[in-house]
C-alpha cells in the first residue's frame, strides 16, 4: 500500500522529470523536491499561521494573565486556555496535524531517491518494482546518470561540500522555525532538539549518498522560504550564533496577588 | 501543544534513522561450489558449507567483519577468489584470494586506497592494486569512486577476472593476487561476472553495451549498444553469444564481432542471463514468466508463469530447468514444453534471486536464499528435500 500510494508516484514522477530535465539527476531532485513543497504547500501555510496565531496569542495580556492566575492549578488552566482558543478560532493542534498529514509524503520523496538512484541491486530491483508500464523509455534511462560537477550521487561527497550545506541550512531551519519557548526547561528542550536534528542530518550527510544531500538542502532552503512567506525571520539572530534558546515570556505566578485570591 | 511540536521536530530524524539504519542487504547471496563445499557470500561473510550435510566448514573472516560480500566466488581446485563491496555506504572494495579447505587468507588486493587502508596489516598484507584509486590531501580526500565486486568472480586457467562497479574489468593471477591487466570500459558500472572462453571474455555492463575483451591483455575487441541495461552474464554456445536486457529482450550476437544475429521478446526486463542447450534458449523475466526460444532465430517455443517475479538464470538439469522466484519458490520445470514437474517453498522464507546451483555428480540442487531463515537449502532434482543451512548453525 506504501508503494503503490506513495512510492510509485514519486519514483515515476522523478524519472519522468529525469526525461523531461535532459537526464539530469540533480535538477531533477530539485524540481520534485520543488513540486512536493508546492503540492503540500497547503499543508505548511496552514500549519504556519496556526502557529503564527498561537504565538500571538502567547503573547497577549490575556494569556499571561491566565497563566499567572492559574499556575498552581494545571486542570483550570488547561480549561481556561481551551476556552481562549475557542474564543480566537484557534485548533490547537492545527499546526501539528498538517505536518503530520506531510510527513508520509516527505519520507516517500526521500525513499524515492534512494530508489531511483539505485545504488545497489536490490535497490535497482526495487525500482523496477516500482515503475508504471506505460513509462515511455524508461529502459534506455536506466541506470540514471549520477554524475554531477564532482560528485557521484549515489555516493558520499568526497569533498565534504554537501555535509557542510546540509548542516547549515538544517541548522538555520530549525533556528528559524522553532517557536520561541515559554519556559526554561521547554527551551532548552528544543535547543537540544535543534542540534539533534542539524548534526543527525550533516551525519546521514556524511554517510549516505550525496544525491539524498541535494535533497536536504533544496528542502531546508524550501522550507525557510515558506516560512519567510508567513513569518518576519530575523537574521541578525542567525548571525549572533546565540546558543542560548529563546524563551519567549515568563510564565511564573505573580505571588503577591494569587495567593490572597485563594484564601478567599 | 509545545511538547507535541518537539516530538514532530524529533520524529523526522528518527523515522528517517529508521529507514536509514537497517536497511536491507545491498543484494543477494552469490554462490558456487566445488566437489565438496559450497561457497556463499553474504553480508559480511564468506561461508563454505559441507554439501554432505549442510554444516559449516568455514567462514571467511571468522567473524563477521565489516567488509560485505555478495559477489559470486571465483574456483579452482588451490583457490577460490572472492570480491568484496567495501563496508557500508563506502564502496571501496578489495579481492581476497582464499584456501578452499579452510578459508585462510592467502593473498588480498586492495583495489583503492582506503581499502588499503582499512586491511592491509602486518600479518595480512593488503596492498593497493597497482594503479588504484589513491586518496590525495594526506590521505583525506577521496575521489568518489566506486570499486565493488558486485557480480562475482570468474577463474579459468589460472587467472581471476572480474567486473567492478567503477566500469572497469581486471584479471589478476589466481594464486599470488598479482594485477596481469585492468581495463577501463565505460561510465556506468559492471554489476556481472564476465563470460570467459578460449580466447575473449564477455562483459555485460549497465551502460546498456555488451564488450569483448582479449583474455591476454584486456584489449577491447568490440563492444555494441544494446539500448538498455544489461544485468545478467551473457551465454555462449556454437560461437554465439546470448544476453538479457532491461529492455525487455533477449538478444543473440555473433560472438566473433558482436553482429547482432535476433531478438526474442520478453514481458519484462531480463535481468538473468540465458542458459542454453540444444538449440534452445532459455530465459525468465521480471514478470515471473519463463521462455524457451530457438536458439537458430528467436522463435517462441513455449513460456510458462509458475510463480512470482523471477530475476535469476534458469539451472538446467536433464530434462529439467530449475529456477526461484521473489516469493520463495523454487520450481522445475520440463525442458520440453515447461510443463511444473515439481515446487517447493523454500523453509524458513525469503526471496531466490540467485540463480540455483545444479551439482550433478551429487544430485543437488543448492538455492541461496535473500532475507531468509535460511541461507542456503539443498533438495534433489526430483525434488526431495535434502538439508538447510542457516549462519551460526
Amino acid at each position: 500500500m506504501w508503494d503503490l500510494l506513495i512510492i510509485q508516484p514519486l519514483v515515476n514522477t522523478m524519472l519522468l522529470l529525469y526525461q523531461l530535465l535532459g537526464n539530469n539527476l540533480t535538477l531533477t531532485i530539485i524540481a520534485l523536491t520543488v513540486l512536493i513543497r508546492l503540492i503540500t504547500f497547503p499543508l505548511t501555510w496552514q500549519s504556519q499561521v496556526s502557529q503564527k496565531k498561537m504565538q500571538q496569542l502567547q503573547q497577549s495580556d490575556e494569556w499571561k494573565a491566565i497563566q499567572r492566575k492559574y499556575a498552581n492549578n494545571r486542570e483550570a488552566l488547561a480549561q481556561e486556555q481551551m476556552k481562549l482558543w475557542q474564543r480566537e478560532g484557534i485548533n490547537p493542534f492545527g499546526g501539528c496535524l498538517p505536518l503530520l498529514i506531510q510527513l508520509p509524503i516527505l519520507i516517500g520523496l526521500y525513499q524515492a531517491i534512494t530508489i531511483a538512484i539505485a545504488a545497489s541491486p536490490a535497490q535497482l530491483l526495487s525500482l523496477s518494482t516500482n515503475l508504471y508500464s506505460f513509462l515511455p523509455n524508461v529502459e534506455r534511462l536506466i541506470p540514471l546518470d549520477n554524475r554531477f560537477l564532482w560528485m557521484n550521487l549515489g555516493l558520499p561527497d568526497p569533498y565534504f561540500v554537501m555535509p557542510l550545506l546540509v548542516v547549515v541550512t538544517s541548522w538555520i531551519q530549525s533556528k528559524v522555525m522553532t517557536p520561541p519557548a515559554t519556559d526554561a526547561q521547554a527551551a532548552q528542550m528544543s535547543q537540544t532538539m535543534m542540534l539533534t536534528t542539524t548534526l543527525m542530518f550533516g551525519y546521514f550527510s556524511l554517510t549516505f549518498a550525496s544525491g539524498l544531500s541535494v535533497y536536504f538542502v533544496v528542502s531546508n532552503i524550501l522550507g525557510i522560504l515558506q516560512y519567510g512567506l508567513t513569518n518576519p525571520i530575523d537574521w541578525r539572530k542567525l548571525l549572533t550564533l546565540d546558543l542560548k534558546p529563546a524563551v519567549a515570556a515568563p510564565a511564573t505566578p505573580e505571588k503577591s496577588k494569587d495567593k490572597p485570591r485563594k484564601k478567599k | 501543544m509545545k511538547s507535541i511540536r518537539l516530538l514532530l521536530l524529533g520524529l523526522g530524524p528518527v523515522l528517517f534513522a529508521s529507514a536509514c539504519v537497517a536497511p536491507p542487504p545491498n543484494s543477494w547471496p552469490g554462490l558456487s561450489a566445488n566437489d565438496e563445499l559450497a561457497f556463499v557470500a553474504y553480508n559480511h561473510q564468506v561461508i563454505a558449507v559441507n554439501l554432505n550435510d549442510g554444516k559449516q566448514r568455514w567462514a571467511f573472516p571468522p567473524s563477521p567483519g565489516a567488509d560485505l560480500f555478495f559477489a559470486e566466488p571465483g574456483i579452482s581446485d588451490e583457490i577460490i577468489v572472492v570480491g568484496s563491496e567495501g563496508t557500508l555506504g563506502q564502496f571501496h572494495g578489495a579481492l581476497f584470494g582464499l584456501d578452499p579447505a579452510n578459508g585462510a587468507q592467502k593473498w588480498c588486493l586492495a583495489l583503492d586506497s582506503r581499502a588499503r587502508d582499512r586491511l592491509n596489516t602486518a600479518t595480512a598484507p593488503c596492498p593497493l592494486i597497482p594503479g588504484g584509486d589513491e586518496a590525495t590531501f594526506f590521505g583525506l580526500i577521496m575521489p568518489p569512486v566506486d570499486n565493488r565486486v558486485i557480480g562475482g568472480v570468474v577463474v579459468r586457467d589460472g587467472v581471476a577476472y572480474a567486473g567492478l562497479a567503477n566500469n572497469r574489468v581486471i584479471a589478476v593471477e589466481a594464486l599470488t593476487g598479482k594485477l596481469r591487466w585492468m581495463r577501463d570500459l565505460s561510465e556506468h558500472p559492471i554489476w556481472t561476472a564476465p563470460l570467459v572462453d578460449e580466447t575473449s571474455i564477455y562483459v555485460a555492463s549497465l551502460d546498456h553495451k555488451l564488450y569483448a575483451l582479449a583474455r591476454s591483455d584486456g584489449e577491447k575487441k568490440w563492444e555494441v549498444d544494446l539500448g538498455a541495461s544489461l544485468g545478467g552474464t551473457p551465454a555462449l554456445q556454437d560461437g554465439v553469444l546470448y544476453v538479457g536486457t532491461f529492455g525487455d529482450k533477449v538478444v543473440a550476437l555473433r560472438a566473433q564481432d558482436g553482429r547482432e544475429l535476433w531478438r526474442a521478446e520478453a514481458t519484462n526486463w531480463v535481468w538473468g542471463g540465458p542458459a542454453v542447450r540444444d538449440g534452445v534458449v532459455y530465459f525468465a523475466d521480471l514478470n515471473g514468466t519463463v521462455f524457451a526460444v530457438s536458439a537458430q532465430d528467436g522463435r517462441e517455443l513455449w513460456r510458462r508463469t509458475p510463480g512470482g517475479k523471477i530475476r535469476s538464470t534458469p539451472a538446467l538439469y536433464n530434462d529439467l530447468l530449475f529456477i526461484g522466484d521473489r516469493d520463495g519458490s523454487l520450481f522445475a520445470l520440463n525442458l520440453a514444453d515447461g510443463a511444473l514437474q515439481w515446487k517447493q517453498t523454500i523453509p524458513g522464507g525469503g526471496q531466490l534471486y540467485t540463480t540455483p546451483l545444479v551439482l550433478p555428480e551429487r544430485e543437488l540442487v543448492i538455492v541461496a536464499v535473500y532475507q531468509g531463515s535460511n541461507l542456503l537449502v539443498a533438495y534433489t532434482p526430483g525434488g526431495a528435500f535434502k538439508w538447510a543451512f542457516a549462519p551460526g548453525q
